[in-house]
């Protein structure tokens, strides 16, 4: 791997391959935040791949590779949910959400009067972590580490860019429940990368 | 900076920490618009959230759009 030339056709499919399958993680978290279901999202994340490699040549790269591919990935998840919803009727499940009072772990980043527990320091150079590879594994640990209706609505709203309103609609709760779910995946989300990343780059 | 005692703040840095989420999903109402600016104005902790909340957003599109660099 990497010692292929560039300019043999077939050493650069192989790269691009090599590339395509280097999204999969991204894919899968797509597919599950769609899909709330593991086992399904793997089957369409595969149906996508497959599609990508057959028609590789019709990508021209001047979008982003990732972003080609989501393309893809839309078109399987929406076939996938028509097929699913002709098999079998529409089941409504009961959503799971937690509306009541903040959990313990939220509660505890404040003291009993409203303030910071541990006051947030602000974070060097930012806009250079985004150029670390590193940075978005870290990302990526502290998505899964959200509850996962939590980390399914922040994956919605802030990855794929839907609109509260229609989160809502898919989630099946109500506009502030949406609100109070993402303002505290936020909060743990900041609270992660600040633990596992900038406190420990403002020290080296 | 600690806003205990500050004269005419009255949100909490837990209030001005939802508020601030909000914003990126809602438009405020005006007192609340109001009621975080003042709280901003004298609370560096909540500023320094602000800026990362504001980061966070634009992580997360970059992750979207084309992932690490590689």
């Amino acid at each position: 791997m990497g010692a292929g030339n560039k300019d043999n056709p077939l050493d650069k499919r192989r790269m691009l391959f090599a590339e395509v399958e280097s999204h999969r993680g991204y894919m899968l978290r797509f597919a599950t935040a769609k899909l709330r279901d593991a086992e399904q999202a793997e089957e369409v994340v595969q149906e996508a791949l497959l599609a990508a490699l057959d028609g590789i040549d019709s990508f021209s790269g001047q979008s982003a590779l990732r972003t080609w591919l989501t393309s893809i990935l839309k078109f399987k998840i929406i076939d996938f949910q028509r097929r699913v919803i002709s098999e079998r009727a529409h089941t409504a499940t009961a959503p799971e959400t937690d509306d009541s009072a903040d959990p313990e772990w939220f509660d505890n980043l404040f003291d009993e009067t409203g303030h910071w527990q541990q006051r947030p320091t602000a974070w060097s150079n930012p806009d250079g972590a985004l150029e670390q590879k590193q940075f978005f594994a870290v990302f990526e640990r502290c998505m899964d580490k959200l509850p996962p209706a939590a980390g399914r609505v922040f994956f919605k709203r802030e990855v794929m860019g839907i609109d509260t309103d229609d989160i809502c609609k898919e989630e099946s709760i109500t506009a502030s429940n949406c609100w109070v779910m993402l303002h505290r995946a936020r909060v743990a989300l900041r609270e992660c990368l600040d633990r596992n990343w900038f406190q420990g780059e403002v020290k080296s | 900076m600690n806003t205990d005692g500050a004269e005419g703040v009255s949100l909490s840095c837990k209030q001005a920490a939802r508020l601030m989420s909000q914003q990126q999903d809602r438009a405020l109402s005006d007192t609340e618009s109001d009621e975080l600016k003042k709280h901003l104005l004298v609370c560096l902790d909540c500023r320094n959230i602000e800026q990362q909340l504001g980061f966070l957003r634009r992580l997360a599109n970059r992750y979207a759009a084309s992932g690490p660099p590689h």
